[in-house]
């Protein structure tokens, strides 16, 4: 049976009357996984409130052609009588909450159903089970972690009883560990209770493999629609190459060697696939590839940030960082990575002087970093918030740049000159009279990073560069860094992401319960993952198919950690 | 550290049902208005002090960390009536230009510090024992508030923690710009205005992904809701309340009889 199905469905906005979604036409059956991918703009966020019926019954708009789920008309049906059967989840958890307590949060929607109360009662212990937070009725909502907030968002949700699940970007403000509670939970309320999921998501590569089908949308039309594995063979390229999408890295391997010229058997969607539809390649091509080494990353300037056991304790006498000590070189594209609470951001906010260690001494450039005031030191480093909005203070986006260098005393011509150059440096010029909150978020992050950049700073520290952004998007921000790193800035990535990390760092430090448990070169990091105490990084795909490989093929690769880097590799045995 | 959020925990004070409680606070305000001797005022401030160490169980840590800020305005306030008070015929001790330093200044400036201090805390004391589900469900129950209207007063109190954090993310991101870091009055104006804009923007984002949220939950569908939660009764609480609105009563007229409004 269709829970889903839409007819020439269309909808256009309220008072603009801008049409988002256009002549949509597809039916997803009880029991499916689907995952809807598309650059932004291209009307997920909008689809999702259509088949909940917040647009256009709660937020206005109008709609033409046929909408139904489970049956029920989505134009037609009130918002409360279609929540029985279709519920949705957003990115921000702490944005959909209304209560302070687990249990209420959880009873809230049969409450506003007027259910008995024994019902009421038994759907929130049911719903609490379904999700794995049992026991947690009790705990107040804002001291639980990322990942369980969304499992609660999720089981208040699920206590409304419906058949199908909507979920936006669910994971998108998550850590590993988080991401990874949330597709578990994902796939066994799928598997094992027959939910019926429409997931919308950015970087699939984990969960690709468990969908049944792959909506691809852009410009708010329907642009493909079928299994994973065919639309992302026939779509994949322009998905990366004109939409700008992240595409799984296991993905852009097949098309790396049908570019080469020899195609894989199958197209894979996994590691293990790509180890059984490896390509039999010339023997000279598989001896190179099997004895390149990636290249060296280490790089041996002088030391410019050094710690030397910092020990930092919060007012109610949490100790946030213990004991940590580490050097940083000159010129070096830093990752820090860990958990949500592992104390990674606090270790970061003291390289500004936010904080100031309790214990042991910050150097920058050998001097004490706790002599200086925030100040003096933001001449030195820089520091990109991962909300560019929280790092605005003007009404444009020239005086936003202009505006440290004018605190400083820069006026007149020479400070135009150098607003102009910055915005050109991050290409943003031809914007300069915007308001800032009207860019896109792309382009917020390139402004936000200018507004350090003008300063020259030695170090710059960047709180998740790729949260929010599409494959491009990054793709310029980190080209934007590599080119800073050339001219001699240090650059520090506080992040999540296993790949930037695995394709741009030159040293990683890992943080764990307050205490720096890996400080080295990426490869090292991913290589040993399992003896390191961090539950919070994702191992790289491309490291897994070089695993697959040699279990499966006998095929022995050296530990690449990205596709561009067999690509590389693959490049320099071609000039040879 | 959040301030002004609901604090778990099982004191005298969390146990008291909300609407007395309220009653209470406004007990407390009636009382310090009417209140013009300074000692008397010290007094009820102390009270209330004892009230949110004891009856309240706060720790002394966190009280006074709440209580600094009322004591910043209140010296503001202080120094403001101590300075530009009438001296109403009493004794003037320092007088210069503009400035007038008497004794009711002082007692005008002592009396207004201590109720800013006094209400102040003992708003600090309401916020950090009531837990908000249960004052919502005193509103619809006790004082039959519609509830998407008590909903709304519920939310609101959702927020403040989440606003201070975002309040203080803002700061952290505006200091390394190096905005912000001047002292001076006009310096919090402008420190006002910057975090107006990114509070006001992100709070209506997040204002509106809550309402899609709670109407995605069937929120007013109906005029009523199942109330699944029962709250046990406090005689004791309801019993403290009115023995705070008979001090209040008591006092008023003692104020009145020793002024001479009422003659015995």
């Amino acid at each position: 049976m269709a829970y889903i199905e839409l007819n020439r469905f269309s909808y256009w906005a309220p008072e603009t009357e801008t049409q988002l979604l256009y002549d949509l036409d597809f039916e997803i059956e009880a029991g499916e996984f689907v995952i809807v991918l598309g650059p932004s703009g291209a009307g997920k966020s909008t689809l999702a409130l259509c088949l909940t019926g917040i647009y256009p019954t709660v937020l206005g708009g109008r709609t033409a052609g046929h909408g139904r789920v489970v049956g029920l008309d989505v134009s037609q049906t009130t918002v409360p009588q279609l929540s029985t059967h279709i519920g949705l989840i957003f990115q921000d958890p702490d944005s959909q909450f209304c209560n302070l307590f687990v249990d209420e949060e959880v009873a809230f929607g049969p409450e506003n159903l007027r259910l008995p109360r024994e019902e009421v009662g038994a759907r929130a212990s049911a719903a609490l089970r379904q999700v794995g937070l049992e026991g947690f009725q009790r705990r107040m909502i804002n001291t639980l972690s990322g990942g369980q907030k969304q499992r609660v968002a999720i089981a208040s949700v699920l206590a409304m009883g419906p058949e199908v699940l909507v979920l936006d970007q669910p994971t998108a403000n998550l850590d590993p560990v988080g991401k990874n509670e949330i597709y578990d939970l994902l796939y066994r309320l799928n598997r094992e209770q027959g939910k019926t999921i429409v997931l919308i998501e950015h970087q699939v590569d984990e969960l690709i493999q468990f969908a049944s089908r792959l909506l691809l949308m852009g410009g708010g039309r329907l642009l493909a629609n079928g299994a994973p594995r065919e639309v992302l063979a026939a779509w994949g390229r322009r998905m990366e190459k004109e939409m700008g999408l992240w595409l799984p890295e296991v993905a852009r391997l097949a098309f790396l060697a049908q570019d080469a010229g020899f195609p894989m058997a199958a197209f894979p969607l996994s590691a293990d696939e790509v180890a059984l539809a490896w390509p039999t390649l010339p023997a000279p091509m598989s001896a190179a590839l099997a004895t390149a080494r990636p290249p060296k990353r280490g790089h041996a300037g002088p030391f410019l940030l050094q710690g030397d056991h910092v020990t930092y304790c919060y007012a109610d006498g949490f100790e946030a960082v213990r004991d940590v000590s580490f050097n940083v070189n000159t010129g070096d594209l830093v990752g820090l990575m860990g958990e949500n609470g592992s104390g990674k951001t606090t270790l970061s906010l003291h390289f500004v002087g936010l904080l100031r260690p309790k214990g042991g001494r910050l150097l920058l450039g050998g001097e004490s970093i706790a002599s200086r005031g925030v100040k003096s030191l933001a001449a030195d480093v820089g520091y990109v918030f991962q909300y560019p909005e929280h790092q605005f203070v003007a009404d444009t986006v020239a005086d936003e740049v202009a505006y440290t260098p004018r605190l400083e005393g820069k006026q007149g011509e020479a400070l135009s000159r150098l607003v102009q150059s910055t915005l050109a440096e991050v290409g943003l010029q031809g914007l300069e009279n915007r308001h800032p909150y009207t860019l896109s978020m792309g382009e917020k992050r390139r402004l936000s990073i200018a507004t350090m950049l003008v300063r020259r700073p030695k170090l710059l520290i960047l709180d998740e560069p790729s949260a929010g952004l599409d494959f491009r998007n990054t793709e310029r921000i980190m080209t934007l860094l590599l080119a800073l790193r050339e001219q001699g800035t240090t650059i520090m990535l506080v992040t999540h992401t296993t790949y930037l990390v695995a394709r741009y760092a030159s040293q990683v430090l890992v943080m764990d319960h307050s205490e720096l448990v890996f400080d080295g070169l990426p490869q090292d990091l991913f290589i040993n993952l399992g003896r390191i105490r961090t539950k919070a990084i994702d191992r790289p795909e491309m490291l897994k198919v070089v695993e697959a490989l040699r279990a499966r093929q006998g095929v022995v690769l050296p530990p690449y950690l990205t596709v561009d880097e067999l690509a590389l590799s693959l490049n320099s045995q071609e000039r040879s | 550290m959040q301030r002004f959020s609901f604090r778990p925990g099982d004191s005298f004070l969390h146990r008291t049902d909300p609407v007395s409680k309220f009653a209470w606070l406004m007990a407390i305000a009636f009382l310090g208005y009417v209140i013009t001797d300074p000692v008397h005022q010290l007094a009820l401030t102390l009270v209330i002090v004892a009230c949110a160490l004891w009856l309240a169980r706060l720790s002394s840590r966190y009280f006074f960390a709440g209580f600094s800020i009322f004591l910043y305005f209140s010296l503001l306030l202080f120094t403001l009536q101590l300075l530009f008070a009438p001296a109403e015929g009493t004794q003037v001790y320092f007088h210069w230009g503009i400035f007038t330093i008497s004794e009711a200044s002082v007692r005008f400036a002592f009396n207004l510090g201590l109720r800013v201090i006094t209400v102040g805390s003992s708003a600090l004391v309401f916020l950090t024992t009531t837990e908000p589900a249960r004052l919502l469900t005193s509103l619809m129950t006790t004082l039959r508030v519609p509830y998407r209207f008590a909903y709304a007063f519920y939310a609101s109190l959702r927020y403040i923690p989440v606003f201070e954090n975002e309040a203080r993310n803002i700061l952290n991101a505006h200091a390394v710009r190096g905005a912000g870091l001047d002292e001076g009055l006009f310096a919090r104006f402008r420190l006002i205005r910057r975090l107006t804009v990114p509070l006001l923007v992100s709070g209506l984002r997040r204002a509106k992904g809550a309402a899609i949220a709670m109407e995605g939950r069937a929120f007013g569908a109906y005029p009523t809701k199942t109330i699944s939660v029962d709250y046990p009764a406090f005689p004791a609480g309801v019993i403290f309340a009115l023995l705070w609105w008979l001090a209040f009563v008591v006092y008023f007229f003692w104020v009145l009889r020793t002024t001479g409004f009422i003659r015995t």
